[in-house]
């Protein structure tokens, strides 16, 4: 579905990510794990078209049967159309705007007024505190209760592929237990999710593949099982000794 | 090429050369163009140490004419003759009316009540940043004019004082240009520089490393504002009159053109760019008049600092000085 | 209650409905891109000038009037944005500044240039004149209707902002562009709307300005431009609200400090308006709406 083909990003002067190949097929969860700084989130906005490659490619076929298209140089603007939504690190939810309001701009460009409609009630089941808060303004949510919204928002445009930055971030244990058995959830209802992630632990036991980008590069693949029990990857990032 | 030494005996040398120009202008030049050249002289006295305040520290302030009128007022009332202040300044109390000083001493006593009013408004205001900072500066700018003009015992309100000796002559203008530039240098390369460059490029890098915020703004803020006042002074005195609109916006604008022009933070850039600006407005004057096109020099101006912002906006020099000006362990490692 | 004081009050709500309209621009402009337009008093003189020239050339009514300033206002707002702010974005905010303000220099010095620095009458058509009187108070015509309009257009701008798709689109891009570019939002358009807007509010302004004052120069725009400046940072930048609250206080506080002090003060307003906000500034750097932490010290 998605394909990097060796992306070389520089952020002004800095080379952040340095020859990254990466490949998402349908219906998976793959996880992008690694520590901070190594270029998760840069690879998730590359991706969504908030910052150009200067080298490389990036590939994508919304669905089995569709063309594939390069969208290496489509603007954010354009992935959104394509059916690729990014649900940014840190939540950023509106907070001028009310939880109603959050969840509609993320559909905003879409033109078919019933589906949209039913697509709310469908994240109002997924995650019904949103329908308790409509009216209420998205800053004055819960940490927990934003990330469910920033979710719901990214799913109003009805994405193929979701990219998830971080959502365990800043977040209680017992409710990154929640969001992540609506990450399952969501990917059972046909929805592809691309997760970057620090909580290695939880990342590779939901994903069925993973990467590990270590300093702008991918260093490991595999199923989520394997790299879970990788000596390396254990060492590192799931704090054995 | 050069040496080791050279550099000591650099500068007295170009002082030297300067010196020998002004007086061969002084010897051949009508008064017109002594005028012109002095013009430009004090607008390098103007562009040099607003540079201090805006292009080494990165305080972007339109305040710098208001410390021009500070300065030019303090002067002028000092200067006027005894005979000319009981018929301009009736009210004015009697232990200034009796005053009558020559030219170096107002100067002096201009810049440092321009310092003075800097120390005051900088406390305060200095805490802003960026843009509201600029629009602060301004404030006290439009403050300070309405101060001018409701002062009238003192200033003479709107109408201004004229009639003020031309004790202002190309020796007085290239004193202080020097005296502008060799101190301004000294600071770029001294420790308070750095701490200026400092906190242009990262104030929190900047305090972490004991640099103290408040104090080298403030520090910036009155040095530039001194040099402005004493540029206040040898202004009115060339021009022979001042009025509280002598020093406006228009005139803030023009100081800011010249040091983004020229490059925030180098010396010869804003000197460069103050003699080119003062050039620019006096080639198109006749022309200005002539055709009744008023105002096309400011387009000029304008549009000339909207075309640096697009396509070289750290300024013509940058932060540099020519090379050939520095000593050889100042010179950047590679230099373009 | 005291016809004089009445009579200020409502001298008051007249230069506040003319700040406000302002303000709004301003703030709704800097709400989204967070750079101050220092040109944006400029647009205000434009429109002035662009009443003078369409009452002169014939009899349009007033309503069309209206329409066509901020059509020419906004027009200009944008023309503005495309040419300097947007090859300015991602630089320095003082760079964006230095630019604004290189614009205005220019806008005004183009005035002086094809119009003479010379003040001109305003023709003001005599229905507009006639005086009404409620109790104490008298105003003329044309002061109620900028009351009325400024109030109007203010109204319309509200709903505009808070019900529909367009006005959800330039929240967002306001709070924050980026992600506001992931929900598929156009930013250079939302971008374009808000100056536009908010050009066109001041281009109306222009033509309440020069109803009220009945002469205009190509200058005229600095010190109203400085005004609405001060008017949106008392009510907070970037809030549309405050912008509101921001003009119709500063208007009342002017008012009433010509109208109140002994007239030795009165030409001190300005430096009154000033130090209001060198002091809110310092003091209340949100404003009074503004919620959000801005970088002010």
């Amino acid at each position: 579905m998605l394909e990097i083909q060796e992306c070389h990003v520089y952020i002004g002067q800095t080379y952040v990510l340095k020859g990254v190949r990466l490949e998402v097929r349908h219906g998976e969860i793959v996880a992008l794990i690694g520590a901070n700084g190594a270029g998760k989130t840069t690879t998730l906005s590359t991706i969504s078209g908030l910052i150009r490659s200067r080298r490389g490619k990036i590939l994508f076929r919304p669905d089995p049967d569709a063309t594939q298209q390069d969208i290496t140089k489509t603007p954010a603007e354009g992935i959104v159309k394509m059916g690729i939504s990014h649900c940014p690190e840190g939540r950023q939810v509106f907070s001028d705007l009310n939880v109603w309001e959050n969840l509609l701009i993320g559909a905003y460009l879409r033109k078919d007024k019933q589906a949209v409609q039913s697509d709310l009630q469908w994240v109002c089941e997924l995650f019904p505190i949103l329908r308790n808060r409509r009216r209420q303004s998205a800053g004055s949510l819960s940490g927990g209760e934003q990330m469910m919204l920033a979710i719901g928002r990214a799913l109003m445009s009805r994405p193929r592929l979701l990219l998830l930055d971080e959502p365990s971030l800043g977040l209680a244990p017992f409710m990154v237990e929640v969001i992540f058995e609506m990450l399952e959830q969501i990917n059972a209802q046909g929805t592809t999710i691309l997760l970057v992630e620090q909580n290695a632990l939880m990342a590779l036991e939901l994903a069925q593949r993973a990467y590990v980008i270590e300093t702008g590069g991918i260093t490991l693949s595999g199923t989520g099982k394997d790299l879970a029990e990788n000596v390396a990857v254990r060492k590192a990032y799931l704090g054995a000794t | 090429m050069m040496g080791w030494n050279s550099h000591r005996w650099l500068f007295p040398i170009l002082v030297v050369a300067g010196a020998f120009l002004v007086f061969v202008l002084r010897a051949t030049m009508n008064d017109y163009i002594l005028s012109i050249v002095c013009f430009a002289g004090i607008n390098i006295i103007l562009a040099v140490s607003l540079n201090l305040t805006n292009g080494f520290t990165g305080l972007f302030s339109l305040g710098h004419p208001a410390f021009m009128a500070v300065g030019g007022y303090v002067a002028a009332i000092l200067t006027f003759p005894e005979a000319r202040k009981a018929m301009l300044l009736p009210a004015l109390p009697y232990w200034l009316a009796a005053q009558q000083w020559s030219l170096l001493p107002a100067l002096i006593l201009g810049g440092l009540s321009a310092t003075l009013a800097a120390f005051l408004v900088g406390f305060p205001v200095l805490r802003l940043k960026g843009h509201y900072l600029a629009v602060a500066t301004l404030g006290f700018l439009i403050i300070l004019q309405v101060l001018i003009i409701n002062m009238e015992s003192y200033t003479r309100g709107p109408l201004g004082l004229n009639g003020l000796p031309m004790i202002t002559n190309l020796w007085w203008v290239y004193l202080w240009v020097v005296i502008t530039v060799y101190v301004c240098w000294k600071i770029k390369h001294s420790s308070l520089g750095r701490s200026m460059l400092a906190i242009r490029e990262d104030e929190m890098a900047a305090e972490c490393l004991g640099v103290s915020l408040a104090g080298t703004r403030i520090m910036a803020f009155a040095l530039g504002a001194f040099f402005a006042g004493v540029a206040g002074g040898l202004w009115a005195h060339l021009v022979t009159a001042i009025t509280p609109t002598s020093f406006s916006v228009v005139m803030a604008f023009n100081l800011v053109v010249m040091v983004v022009v020229g490059g925030s933070g180098s010396i010869t850039g804003a000197a460069f760019a103050a003699v080119m600006l003062t050039l620019v407005a006096e080639f198109l004057r006749p022309l200005e008049e002539n055709l009744e096109a008023y105002g096309i020099s400011e387009i000029i101006v304008a549009i000339g600092l909207l075309l640096i912002l697009i396509f070289r906006p750290q300024g013509i020099f940058g932060s540099q000085e020519p090379g050939f000006l520095m000593k050889p362990e100042q010179r950047p490692l590679n230099s373009k | 209650m005291d016809g004089y004081i009445a009579q200020q009050l409502v001298n008051g709500l007249i230069l506040g409905s003319m700040y406000a309209l302002v303000a709004i621009g301003f703030t709704m402009i800097y709400g989204i891109i967070r750079l101050i337009n220092f040109a944006h008093g400029d647009i205000v003189m434009i429109g002035a000038f662009m009443t003078l020239g369409l009452v002169i050339s014939g009899k349009i009514s007033f309503p069309v009037i209206i329409l066509l300033v901020f059509i020419a206002g906004a027009f200009m707002g944008t023309l503005i944005e495309r040419v300097a702010f947007r090859p300015m974005r991602g630089a320095p905010q003082v760079t964006g500044f230095i630019t604004s303000l290189a614009i205005s220099i220019l806008l005004q010095n183009l005035g002086i240039l094809l119009l003479t620095a010379q003040p001109r009458n305003f023709f003001c058509p005599d229905y507009l004149q006639t005086i009404y009187r409620l109790g104490p108070v008298s105003l003329r015509a044309i002061d109620l209707g900028i009351v009325v309009t400024a109030v109007v257009l203010m109204v319309f701008l509200g709903l505009l902002v808070r019900f529909t798709r367009l006005g959800m689109a330039m929240r967002a891009t306001a709070e924050n562009l980026n992600v506001a570019r992931l929900m598929g939002i156009n930013i250079n358009h939302t971008i374009m709307l808000a100056f536009a807007i908010g050009s066109g509010l001041a281009g109306v302004a222009g033509m309440m300005w020069g109803g009220k004052y009945g002469q205009i120069d190509p200058l005229l725009g600095f010190v109203p431009g400085l005004k609405a400046f001060v008017a949106a940072v008392i009510g907070g930048v970037g809030s549309i609200p405050g912008a509101m609250l921001g003009g119709y206080l500063l208007g009342f506080g002017e008012v009433l400090f010509v109208g109140l002090l002994p007239p030795i003060y009165s030409s001190y307003r300005d430096a009154f308006v000033f130090i209001t906000l060198i002091l809110i500034l310092l003091v209340l750097p949100n404003g009074l709406l503004g919620g959000k932490t801005e970088e002010k010290a």
